[in-house]
């Protein structure tokens, strides 16, 4: 009897582990349903819509969308440009939003659990692709340490130098600090707030976010995976970085993957095409 | 009087420069397009097909389409025909868009020289039609090949400037990248490469593997200025398909253009051997450092 109650709660416990927490920013009780469903005016009572253009010299250059579905398939069809917003979200908020809910459609039942804040130390944790550096030689590096497993940080110590290193301080303003040899160089990375799902960054001139949207075992691996909306910003280039990650975590505390990694590697490419000889080897690599 | 003789002089000068500079290549098409006339082609390009080709895009979306223009735009916002047979009509379409809305072009290399300006021929005549010789122009994406293996060698080949023969030579007869190319060309047995001239362009074949090259058009596709060609790739499996090439002088290796568009598509077909070559090619910078 006793070995039946403990195998039924061993069941459980998975069963549980299921359920998937999605932040309350993003405005859902059910990603599917809200996926479909028609947008809100910007005056209440008014369905919304948004106006999506592509560059092109024939064919259809503009669409009109009403749901989170068409959003999503126009821009798979090339209608990236928001013309038109007639929705209470920002450009940028309604992208995430559409975005997110296409990716949590199959998530499950919603947990009514938060789970544990984010803190400052996750900034250790993250894959190199939430890299803030602008230029393409910088991106491409970015996303190929991403798809070995190499962290944020352990990059950009590479990008800055063989001998720095980066030490984490428990006081606040949280922040990473460049160490060349043992003199210390420069802070380049800070962390000036956190909320339960976002924590705020600041490095080299750029001010960004990290800020989880979910967070369920979205792989079945029995270990939770971590959509996140990374973006950067700065008085040079403006909004300059955007981009929606799934983070596969592995045991914890130990760093997190890219769990779409073709997705992250097709995303770079397309800012960045004429750097495709920095993502094909030669011969060799087929040997293998 | 000296002063006023100067500036006339550098009137007409400027005149004769700005006329010189200002004639442009006619956009020109192949007969298997249309006939010579652009009224010709905007027929083809509206006219009804026999029977509608269905296509299927993003997500699962499917579309019937029933004349050109709706397939080329269908091709444009990612959508490819279902049954593999309509892809030769649907690939047409795309070309017949490319000319309808393309720019005449102010410098070509594949025009026959007819014209003469100061001394020198200016290109201006009819296309040259491909030749035996041009396996050492064409890159090394036309080449005769299939899988993604070797689709994703002939595409960082064509970025780094590699003839169709040089990528023949070395991959197709498994060479020394020795610069002994022409000896893989039409000798004995598979690996050596036939080329053939035919009516509508290139025959090629390599390793039991045929492929067709066809010159479908020329005109200045992306507004920079230096004319493009189109050509179709028919055959050699999934490598099967439309290719956008530039030359920048006479003789040299084409530039294959948008790279990135071959690239998504070995992407979406082998995810996991595009992934190892990222990380692989992470690993030979290294160790070249």
């Amino acid at each position: 009897m006793i070995r039946l109650l403990v195998l039924t709660f061993c069941l459980m416990v998975p069963a549980l582990a299921q359920a998937a927490y999605i932040a309350p920013a993003l405005e859902t009780t059910s990603p599917d349903d809200d996926f479909g469903a028609i947008f809100e005016g910007e005056e209440e009572g008014e369905p919304g819509f948004v106006i999506l253009a592509r560059d092109t010299l024939f064919g259809e250059t503009e669409r009109r969308v009403e749901s989170c579905v068409d959003f999503m398939q126009a821009q798979d069809e090339g209608f990236t440009d928001i013309t038109q917003n007639g929705t209470p979200f920002f450009d940028d908020w309604l992208w995430v939003r559409c975005a997110a809910l296409d990716q949590l459609r199959d998530a499950g039942p919603m947990s009514t659990n938060a789970p544990k804040p984010l803190t400052p130390a996750l900034i250790d944790r993250l894959p190199a692709l939430v890299s803030e550096r602008a230029a393409c030689t910088d991106k491409v590096a970015a996303a190929k340490a991403a798809l070995r497993g190499e962290t944020w940080l352990s990059f950009e110590g590479t990008r800055q130098g063989k001998d720095t290193a980066f030490e984490w301080r428990e006081q606040p303003p949280a922040q990473f600090d460049l160490i060349a040899g043992s003199d210390q160089e420069s802070t380049v990375l800070a962390v000036s707030s956190a909320t339960a799902d976002s924590l705020r960054l600041h490095l080299n001139g750029a001010t960004g976010a990290v800020e989880r949207l979910a967070q369920f075992d979205q792989d079945g691996d029995g270990v939770d995976d971590m959509l996140v909306y990374v973006y950067w910003e700065s008085a040079v280039f403006g909004a300059y970085r955007r981009a929606l990650l799934w983070l596969k975590g592995a045991e914890p505390e130990a760093p997190y993957t890219l769990l779409l990694p073709q997705t992250a590697l097709g995303e770079t490419i397309a800012l960045c095409p004429d750097h495709i000889s920095d993502v094909v080897a030669g011969p060799d690599a087929l040997q293998k | 009087m000296r002063t006023s003789a100067f500036v006339t002089w550098l009137g007409v000068g400027l005149l004769s420069a700005v006329s010189a500079r200002a004639e442009t290549l006619p956009v020109w098409w192949a007969p298997s397009l249309a006939g010579p006339q652009i009224e010709a082609l905007e027929e083809v390009f509206e006219a009804p097909f026999p029977a509608p080709i269905q296509m299927q895009g993003p997500r699962g979306a499917k579309l019937s389409v029933t004349s050109c223009d709706e397939a080329a735009d269908a091709v444009s916002r990612n959508f490819k025909a279902v049954a593999p047979a309509a892809q030769d009509r649907v690939m047409k379409c795309v070309a017949t868009a490319h000319v309808l809305f393309a720019a005449e072009a102010g410098t070509s290399t594949f025009r026959q020289p007819v014209n003469q300006l100061d001394g020198r021929p200016v290109p201006g005549g009819a296309p040259k039609p491909l030749s035996t010789a041009h396996v050492e122009t064409l890159p090394a994406m036309l080449a005769p090949f299939e899988g993604c293996g070797f689709g994703v060698l002939a595409l960082r080949a064509s970025d780094r400037f590699w003839s169709l023969l040089r990528f023949a030579h070395v991959y197709g007869a498994a060479q020394e990248d020795d610069g002994r190319d022409a000896d893989t060309l039409n000798g004995k047995g598979d690996k050596a490469l036939k080329v053939q001239e035919t009516a509508g362009g290139l025959s090629l074949r390599q390793n039991g593997l045929a492929v067709q090259l066809s010159l479908l058009a020329l005109a200045d596709f992306d507004a920079d200025g230096t004319e493009d060609a189109l050509i179709q790739k028919k055959g050699g499996g999934d490598s099967g398909g439309l290719y956008m090439v530039s030359q920048f002088r006479e003789g040299a290796v084409m530039n294959l253009k948008n790279l990135s568009t071959h690239y998504k598509s070995l992407l979406r077909r082998c995810p996991d051997l595009m992934l190892d070559m990222a990380r692989t090619s992470q690993e030979n910078a290294e160790a070249s450092e």
